[in-house]
């Protein structure tokens, strides 16, 4: 008989145990039979024959535990058992199972969303073969001095290492080129009648899919032949996820037209299911051929760099040794190309760090890191921190709650013992009953990270950058949410599991259950952990909640209400007229309700998706000093539309925007920096371009700090520079309120002021400075909502556990009022029980979560660990919570009737 | 009467050597055997059946119900390939611990 048939015998107990019942009454009658045969009388035959057979039951139990799995027949018993334990207790059950719900399920979220930005390789064919180059770049190359990868390359350098890297031996590796997109581009498809819609589009090598191991979902994808500088195809392939988003997934879609960038493409395909690009937190919309999206005289240029180059290892191969290859080709390359083209703006030992910058091959498994990848990994990891941090708040309260209820149980306890129960036998049954609690709070919770992950999602992307990420219910989710589950019985059941059975049945039985004298014991130091775990909660949360409070209410320096940002384009790249935003302002500013208007290059707070000019200059007198100022051309006005206050000198004149003038203003820092305690008006200094020679700067006036692109620092030293053309850059609108309703009325009146202009985008600057912070305000919301669940649940576990205690000592504190005891030391009686736990749990607390602190410092804004409000808060809240949990069953003691108290049980 | 422990140890030996002798067999029949055999040994009766149980468990002898002459259903048992492999086993090894014992007691 195998263990299946044991498992089937378990589950049909009946069946087996009438099975042995017959063959025994066979027995029984041979052996009568026999006997009177042989002379017996039936009746003394029978009680011989059932004499010697033995007892029966006895007989049957031994070879049902032989014909049946003893372990599972336990465990089953146990199971039915334990549902209806929980039944009996349904309001704490419910408890329980909401609580640890809410708290699995905040835990998965915060996992699947952590792995789908960060940690699950790209849904490819063995995705550990996948690689990208980059360069390292030197310090000096960045504004912030900092060395850094640079995966940009030019079309040429990509040739050259996609030949290197296919005939290297024993190192091979396919390599292809793409262009990833920061941002959303503007197309038209066929269908929409001239309508434009944004998209990200990415330009990818012919053999990109192919080396990606990507299928098509329908039609095919770009191919090698698409992609040819002499004979291309505008070949265009849809993503899945946006082809059901904008076609519903309807095969009519393929062989319609879209217009990217001025150039149609025809789509050919749809790339199947769950690949969405290669930038987790970004989904590709549409993949055009390299070759025909791109400008023939741009992909042409050796030193521009414009693709990122990606491939994949042979099978056999490992990116170490074939590194080396690659860095000969592309130092040898560009030792060339500095001979031919040398870069004005590098001198010195420069030039060598340039040529020699270390390749590096990078596994490119789990995607490329995306600008969203670093805006949102932090604030992921401390929610994770947070829900990690909730969950053991929620596991210790269940535990005190078990605790409780298992010294209740005590007397069941001993009398199972005196049955015969062995101490694992009770392990096993409690550890039954949390199980099944942890069973049911993880299953609820997989639901509820299934609801709540995708809306985060949403609110991590904005209108102009929308978040996709695949969250949905995958296999890793679920091993993790299953793990968690189990995690959390040993958490909050173990404990109590391995207290409740080491009871002694004789004095159990002999108090009913009541001997100890209400004593909360050692459900202290679970009390005290759950009340630390809840102020860490309340600290962490409180930190980011108060420096969310100080960061919207910042000074930027300039007033962020009112003011309507379009970021304009030309309609055609033929009728460009570098001149054009003269005019366009004039006539804006005579629109009925605009109070002021400007022109700016990059849009106020566009965060890291604006391209920020940082040009070298040389002051007089520090010629050897790279100095890399921030550059921002802004049209005559600006200051005064965006009221920013002046510090000295005047604003650019209507001449000096026309004409080719070397005025500048430039910021308080910059005076700060390089002429303290001087007059900086006159001043002036040689700024390098791409022209051989430098242009000379003379500065016309100062104005004030701004937060330019940054929310959380004053940008540093910078130079603001007349800009004449309209094209391209943002116009700033201030109106007199309402701005909001406004816009759609400005955008056409904008675009009719000047038809050879288009507008391409359009924000609130209000909206525009909200969307820098999406991370923090996510932060704060979800910190806010689990600090309130914390402290309910302090709350709760408190008022629990003190009740249960004072209930325990009813007919002592009977006996203490009918002796003459005032109400007032009763309740402190009953309280001080409960003090020390809070004490301790809030110290513990307080240092776990100034320990913890340093994880959320990079989210943190004008808020200090230490600070006195940082500390105070969550005390205040947790005293509070404390209070409320631990007065209502003191007081309900205290007033309590001696007579009735006495006559208790 | 030797004591049950005595016979503990050797009656899985029995049922096996037995059901190889006589083919299949009930519980009944097997007692009835063994005590038409021996004037000595007496199963134990309430022993028999978790004997027969185990056996069944490890393989050795398989169950199945049969209807007898009189009609009613009876649980004959019959030794298994395996069954038969640990019989020569078993059997081996009391033969040679009773010519050990025999040893002791004869040169002692």
């Amino acid at each position: 008989m195998s263990w299946i048939s044991r498992i089937a015998n378990t589950f049909q107990p009946g069946r087996t145990a009438a099975g042995l019942d017959e063959e025994l009454q066979f027995h029984l009658d041979h052996r009568i039979d026999d006997l009177v045969r042989g002379g017996t009388p039936r009746c003394e035959a029978e009680l011989l024959a059932r004499r010697q057979l033995g007892n029966r039951l006895a007989l049957r139990d031994s070879s049902y535990d032989v014909k049946s799995a003893v372990w599972l027949d336990s465990l089953l018993r146990d199971f039915r058992f334990g549902l209806r334990m929980l039944a009996k207790h349904r309001t704490a059950t419910l408890a329980a199972i909401a609580s640890l719900a809410l708290a699995i399920g905040a835990c998965t979220a915060a996992f699947t969303l952590i792995d789908a930005l960060i940690f699950r390789p790209l849904p490819l064919p063995t995705p550990s073969q996948l690689i990208d180059l980059a360069r390292v770049m030197p310090a000096f190359f960045s504004a912030d001095n900092q060395p850094h990868d640079s995966d940009s390359f030019s079309y040429p350098q990509y040739e050259l290492l996609r030949d290197t890297a296919a005939g290297t031996p024993n190192a091979r590796a396919d390599l292809f080129a793409m262009r990833l997109s920061p941002g959303l581009q503007s197309a038209q498809f066929d269908d929409a009648a001239g309508a434009s819609e944004n998209v990200r589009a990415e330009s990818i090598s012919g053999r990109g899919f192919q080396i990606l191991g990507v299928q098509p979902a329908f039609g095919r994808l770009i191919q090698p032949d698409d992609d040819s500088l002499a004979n291309g195809r505008p070949a265009a392939v849809l993503s899945y996820a946006f082809w059901r988003r904008r076609f519903g997934a309807s095969p009519s879609a393929i062989g319609r037209w879209v217009t990217v960038d001025r150039k149609q493409f025809q789509i050919v395909g749809v790339a199947a299911g769950p690949f969405g690009g290669v930038q987790p937190g970004y989904l590709t919309d549409l993949w055009l051929p390299l070759s025909a999206a791109g400008d023939p005289r741009e992909l042409a240029d050796p030193d521009r760099g414009i693709v990122e180059v990606w491939g994949r290892l042979h099978p056999d191969a490992k990116p170490t040794p074939l590194r080396a290859p690659l860095q000969a080709a592309i130092t040898n390359f560009l030792r060339d190309r500095v001979r031919i083209n040398p870069p004005r703006s590098l001198h010195g030992d420069q030039l060598r760090q340039f040529t020699d910058t270390p390749l590096r091959v990078r596994d490119a498994s789990t995607g490329r890191d995306s600008l969203f990848r670093g805006q949102f990994r932090r604030p992921l990891l401390i929610l994770a921190l947070i829900c990690a941090l909730l969950l053991l708040v929620a596991c210790s309260n269940i535990a005190n709650l078990m605790i409780a209820r298992a010294s209740a149980r005590a007397a069941e306890m001993a009398l199972r013992t005196s049955l015969g129960a062995s101490r694992s036998r009770l392990i096993q049954q409690l550890l039954v009953e949390s199980v099944q609690l942890a069973a049911a709070a993880g299953a609820l919770g997989l639901l509820f990270a299934a609801l709540v992950a995708p809306s985060i999602v949403v609110h991590l992307g904005s209108t102009e950058f929308p978040a996709w990420l695949d969250v949905g219910a995958g296999s890793r989710t679920l091993a993790f949410a299953i793990a968690l589950s189990l995690l959390t019985v040993l958490l909050f059941g173990l404990v109590p599991a391995l207290r409740a059975s080491a009871v002694s049945p004789g004095d159990a039985l002999k108090t009913g259950g009541t001997q100890n004298s209400g004593r909360i014991g050692s459900l202290r130091w679970m009390l005290a952990a759950q009340v630390g775990f809840s102020v860490a909660v309340l600290f962490l949360s409180g930190l980011l909640l108060l420096s969310f409070r100080k960061l919207i209410a910042v000074d930027l320096g300039f007033a962020r209400e009112d003011v309507v940002l379009f970021d304009l384009a030309p309609r055609n790249p033929e009728s460009h007229r570098p001149d054009s935003g003269t005019k366009l302002l004039e006539d804006v500013r005579h629109l009925p309700a605009v109070q002021a208007a400007s022109l700016s290059q990059q849009r106020p707070m566009g965060g890291a998706m604006v391209w920020i000019m940082t040009p070298i200059i040389r002051l007089p007198g520090r010629a050897n000093e790279t100095v890399r100022p921030v550059e921002v051309p802004v049209s005559q006005g600006f200051f005064s539309a965006m009221q920013i206050r002046w510090i000295a000198g005047r604003d650019f004149l209507p001449e000096e925007i026309a004409g080719n003038s070397p005025s500048v203003i430039v910021n308080q820092a910059f005076v700060d920096k390089f002429y303290p305690n001087q007059d900086a008006i006159g001043q002036t200094f040689d700024k390098l371009t791409d022209d051989p020679d430098p242009v000379l700067q003379r500065i016309v006036g100062v104005a004030a700090n701004v937060r330019y692109n940054n929310l959380r620092e004053n940008q540093g030293p910078s130079i603001y520079t007349p800009l004449r053309d309209a094209a391209g850059a943002t116009l700033n609108i201030r109106t007199a309120s309402k701005a909001a309703s406004l816009i759609p009325w400005l955008r056409k009146e904008v675009e009719t002021a000047d038809p050879i202009l288009t507008v391409r985008g359009s924000i609130l600057l209000a909206s525009q400075i909200d969307n820098t912070m999406i991370g923090e305000r996510l932060l704060a919301l979800l910190a806010g909502f689990f600090s309130v669940v914390a402290l309910l649940l302090a709350g709760v576990g408190l008022y629990g556990v003190v009740n249960y205690a004072a209930v325990r000592r009813t007919r002592e504190i009977g006996i203490r009022i009918a002796l003459g005891a005032r109400r007032a030391t009763v309740v402190r009686l009953i309280v001080s029980g409960a003090a020390m736990s809070v004490i301790a749990g809030i110290a513990l607390g307080m240092a776990a979560g100034l320990g913890l602190a340093r994880y959320l410092a990079s989210q943190l804004f004008g808020v200090h660990p230490a600070d006195f409000l940082s500390l105070a808060a969550p005390l205040a809240c947790m005293l509070i919570a404390a209070l409320a949990g631990v007065l209502p069953p003191a007081l309900r003691a205290a007033s309590a009737d001696p007579l009735i108290a006495l006559r208790y049980e | 009467m030797p004591k049950q422990d005595a016979l503990q140890g050797s009656l899985p030996l029995l049922v096996l050597k037995i059901l190889d002798r006589r083919g299949p067999l009930h519980g009944y029949g097997i007692t009835a055997q063994i005590e038409a055999v021996s004037d000595l040994l007496r199963v134990e009766e309430g022993s028999l059946y978790p004997a027969l149980h185990r056996l069944e468990e490890s393989d050795w002898i398989r169950a199945q119900w049969i209807t007898t002459e009189n009609n009613r259903r009876a649980r004959v048992y019959k030794l298994t390939p395996a069954g038969r492999k640990q019989l020569i086993d078993e059997e081996r090894r009391w033969t040679s611990i009773a010519a050990a014992i025999g040893r002791v007691l004869a040169q002692a």
